[in-house]
């Protein structure tokens, strides 16, 4: 960890002398404003780490289903309902609760202004758990809409919607009380991803246009953008603030993340159609989804090249700090998009739609990238709201346990996938592919096995971030006894 | 991008032939949505060599009744686009959704108990789904309202015919390729198309899909019956005394005779089995006789070896072609896109019923949609223009011509279609 961070942490540990409660949340100041800060995000980290843990468990169950497709054969616990409680799950509850709780805390520190509105935070957290609750419920019992990642039924996607449109809310109304002129990139990210995932929430479910292959094109358009307008905005708005703190040094390039920013929204919206190629959905739709998945290639690059120029020269020491969640980050968005770039040509598509390679494909990205982000901006950033540091040990576990496991989680299923496709293409049986695949998913299930227990360590890491002892507390108290 | 294209794409119109869903099968569409069967099947064939197993490259008009979509992402298990035409036995899915690996081994696809109730007698009007001993639970088993749905559902899967007009949609079967026997392509087909229910070694399920090792038909010196099961499809036939309900489901539309005659041939020198081997003209032969044998009052009776098959003058069929369609079908079949459809691997000229093509020379067409495409320029008729033995080496040249593989027809079809007003 960096030199000055330690000095804050012995800092922030005299003052941690002075609480006497070891429940409350310890304060980096003093200042009420802050303290309502800390609460809120710590809140929201809090929600979004059970959720990571109940999502993970359920997939791994999932993935055990693969080689043991007997086990646990009841409506409630089949792989068909539960798949959709596991990405429903990590999507909008694990990654949506925590991005919106950095976000509003970015938006306040970033701007140096108070939190619009502390209840308005607490209602947005109602709403989105309550969604996330109810849609696991309800999907559980076999009530499903039946199209990937938008499984919940419109009513709690309504819920979900005014979970999102009172978070943006808030974090408008705190930006608008900043104190300079400037907006400060990380908001464009943050606010300008949460907008156009509400536009898109809408969008996709009013249903007088959603018959028939017009659905699917409908599909197309929102499967891929609950991806590139909601988590990918939201975790490089995110990375932009975490970063700098983290190596105390500005971003490399401001204009490069403002580039990168228009781009992503003029391009990201069109390459939907990319995820049915070949399908009977117009060819042109599909070559400028192809078209613009390759221009993609401007705002990946753009926006990786600006954080690696950031991270320049930092290797001698970074490998102690949250900063590396950040740069397997910056790799997972660098590779998992590249990557997306590719599978839309349609001479792969050939080989590898429809296989399990997409969904090492979508673990690359959601987990590689987004989950990943979202850690550095955690671990970097609610320690400076509470005053809680995680021991350096726990969190260097987790990263190992999770960089580990979705390597072999996604090696494995390239591989799978791959020989899936080329099984296919010689016109082997079908049965030959299935069989051909299962070596593989066991290995998936062991990349599977350490991510979740790298989740549990996350967990106790924010224990020890909010609610529970820090690391900075035990050492207080160690001194304190000798 | 998602808006406009879904408001264009929501009035695509049917395929033609394309039925609306039952209650009971769109019943069953909820089941399949609410189990999450989307998220393994897909529902999309593409016109890529991989997905031939699976059907005809899908159209847009395959989904006019299909709301909720299920294209589907990922393809862990087959593609179910049609599978209503490649496995129609109702006994064979209820087997199948309640413990999958009852007929195949190495499927790891969720078993659906749930969908069927077990029940000490069985109730009246209900038929018993004929599990193998050691997957039966010891009562009697029944789809429940689920199931049944969910199985007609399963059912109501078919894709009809049409004209695969993308880009690399190839024609119906291989043409040039020599007669005879690859044993390797035998046994995947085979796989492919049979083993679910006869099983990989030929033992079938003991009471529901009969073993054909050491079946008599297939060992037969005769293969007629044999190849004539295989196109038709059969059901309720006594098998060694014992009745088989489960019906066959017919090939002839499905495969190819080169394929037809891989499996048979594969059936016929595996598990023991010595049948005499056919080649694929064995199997065009059958084809052809098709309507000489449904005429037969006894099927058994007929030799259709005797049977003279349909033959025709090459040479006047390709002049009468080009003086009468090239114009527009272009000498090489292959029309003008978006404007004349072309014949080369047509659905209708590949059709084992000749009927839809027979009527379209004789009276014309207009305005068909043909794979999304409608054609807008009229095409004449021609049963007041050429004699019915003209015609009917018009219809024989584009059979047999760039690829196709239709049965042919005789003179005496065209008369029978042209009184048949």
């Amino acid at each position: 960890m960096q030199s000055n961070e330690l000095d804050n942490v012995a800092e922030k540990t005299e003052r941690r002398m002075m609480s006497d409660s070891a429940a409350a949340i310890p304060l980096r100041t003093g200042a009420p404003d802050d303290r309502v800060l800390a609460r809120v995000f710590a809140a929201y980290v809090a929600s979004a780490a059970i959720w990571l843990v109940f999502s993970t468990a359920v997939g791994l169950l999932v993935s055990f289903k693969f080689a043991y497709p007997d086990f646990a054969t009841t409506p409630a616990l089949s792989f068909g309902r539960l798949r959709a409680i596991h990405t429903s799950g990590t999507f909008y509850a694990w990654a949506s609760q925590a991005l919106i709780g950095l976000a509003l805390f970015v938006a306040a520190r970033s701007s140096g202004a108070r939190l619009y509105s502390e209840r308005l935070a607490w209602i947005s957290l109602a709403l989105l758990n309550l969604a996330a609750v109810l849609g696991t419920v309800t999907l559980d019992l076999g009530f499903t809409y039946g199209q990937e990642y938008r499984e919940w039924l419109w009513w709690i996607r309504v819920i979900l919607g005014l979970g999102l449109i009172t978070a943006v809310l808030n974090m408008i109304a705190t930006v608008e009380h900043r104190e300079g002129e400037h907006i400060y990139i990380s908001n464009w990210y943050t606010i300008g991803g949460t907008l156009w995932t509400i536009v898109m929430v809408v969008v996709s479910m009013l249903p007088w246009y959603q018959f028939g292959l017009g659905q699917v094109a409908v599909q197309a358009f929102f499967m891929h953008n609950a991806v590139g307008l909601w988590f990918t905005p939201l975790s490089l708005g995110v990375s932009y603030y975490a970063l700098p703190k983290l190596l105390n040094r500005p971003i490399y390039s401001y204009s490069l993340g403002v580039f990168a920013f228009w781009t992503n929204l003029i391009f990201y919206p069109i390459i939907g159609a990319h995820h049915f190629e070949f399908s009977p959905l117009p060819w042109w739709l599909q070559t400028t989804a192809i078209v613009f998945s390759v221009a993609m290639l401007v705002p990946v690059l753009s926006g990786t090249a600006n954080f690696l120029l950031t991270f320049r020269g930092t290797h001698e020491w970074i490998y102690r700090s949250p900063a590396m969640f950040i740069l397997v980050g910056v790799y997972g968005y660098l590779l998992g998009s590249t990557q997306g770039t590719l599978e839309a040509f349609r001479s792969l598509q050939q080989l590898w739609h429809l296989t399990n390679y997409t969904v090492g494909h979508s673990h690359l990205t959601m987990y590689g990238f987004v989950t990943f982000a979202i850690w550095g901006g955690i671990y970097a950033l609610l320690p400076r709201a509470t005053g809680k540091y995680p021991y350096n040990l726990a969190m260097g576990i987790h990263f190992w346990l999770s960089a580990v496991g979705v390597v072999i989680y996604v090696a494995a299923l390239s591989a799978a996938g791959t020989i899936q496709g080329l099984d296919w293409f010689r016109g082997l049986t079908f049965i030959q592919s299935v069989e051909d695949a299962a070596p593989y998913w066991l290995w998936r299930s062991v990349g599977g096995s350490l991510m979740f227990a790298g989740h549990l360590v996350f967990a106790f890491n924010v224990w020890t971030m909010t609610y529970g002892r820090s690391y900075a507390e035990l050492a207080a108290a160690k001194t304190v006894s000798a | 991008m998602g808006v406009l294209p879904g408001i264009w794409l929501s009035k695509v119109p049917p395929t033609p032939g394309l039925k609306p869903l039952t209650p009971l099968e769109a019943r069953g569409r909820d089941v399949y949505v609410s189990e999450g069967c989307f998220y393994c099947h897909t529902q999309q064939v593409r016109p890529l060599s991989g997905d031939k197993p699976f059907g005809r490259p899908s159209a847009p008009g395959d989904y006019a009744y299909q709301t909720t979509e299920l294209l589907g992402s990922e393809r862990t298990g087959p593609d179910l686009s049609n599978i209503g035409t490649r496995q129609s036995s109702s006994i064979w899915q209820y087997i199948h959704l309640y413990q999958p690996r009852a007929v195949v081994p190495q499927s790891i696809m969720p078993a659906f108990p749930w969908l069927f109730r077990v029940v000490d007698k069985l109730p009246p009007g209900e038929k018993a789904v004929p599990l193998p001993p050691q997957f039966a639970p010891g009562g009697v088993v029944v789809p429940n309202d689920d199931g049944k749905a969910l199985a007609a559902y399963l059912l109501s899967l078919k894709q009809p015919a049409l004209v695969p007009t993308q880009s690399g949609a190839a024609p119906l079967g291989p043409s040039s390729e020599p007669l005879g026997f690859d044993a390797t392509k035998g046994a995947a087909l085979f796989a492919d198309n049979c083993a679910s229910c006869h099983g990989a070694e030929g033992k079938g399920v003991p009471g529901t899909f009969p073993p054909l090792a050491g079946d008599p038909m297939v060992n037969a010196a005769n293969p007629t019956a044999h190849i004539g099961a295989v196109l038709h499809g059969l059901s309720g036939k006594v098998i060694n005394g014992q009745k088989y309900e489960a019906q066959m489901p017919a090939f002839a539309d499905q495969l190819a005779d080169q394929q037809i005659a891989d499996i048979i041939n594969h059936e016929r020198s595996s598990w023991g089995n010595r049948g005499a081997l056919i080649s694929a003209a064995d199997v065009v032969a059958a084809r052809a006789n098709e309507p000489l044998q449904k005429q037969a009052t006894s099927p058994e009776q007929v030799s259709p070896v005797a049977a003279p098959a349909p033959s025709f003058d090459a040479a006047e069929g390709s002049k009468l072609f080009a003086d009468n369609c090239a114009a527009c079908h272009g000498a090489e079949g292959k029309g003008v896109p978006g404007t004349f459809p072309p014949l080369a691997g047509d659905q209708v000229v590949n059709a084992t019923d000749p009927a839809e093509h027979i009527t379209t020379v004789l009276r014309g067409l207009s305005g068909k949609a043909i794979n999304g495409q409608k054609y807008e320029v009229e095409m004449p008729p021609f049963a007041d223009r050429l004699s019915d033995q003209q015609i009917a080496d018009i219809i024989n040249h584009e059979r047999t011509s760039w690829g196709n593989q239709g049965p042919l027809v005789t003179p005496a079809d065209i008369t029978k279609l042209r009184a048949n007003k």
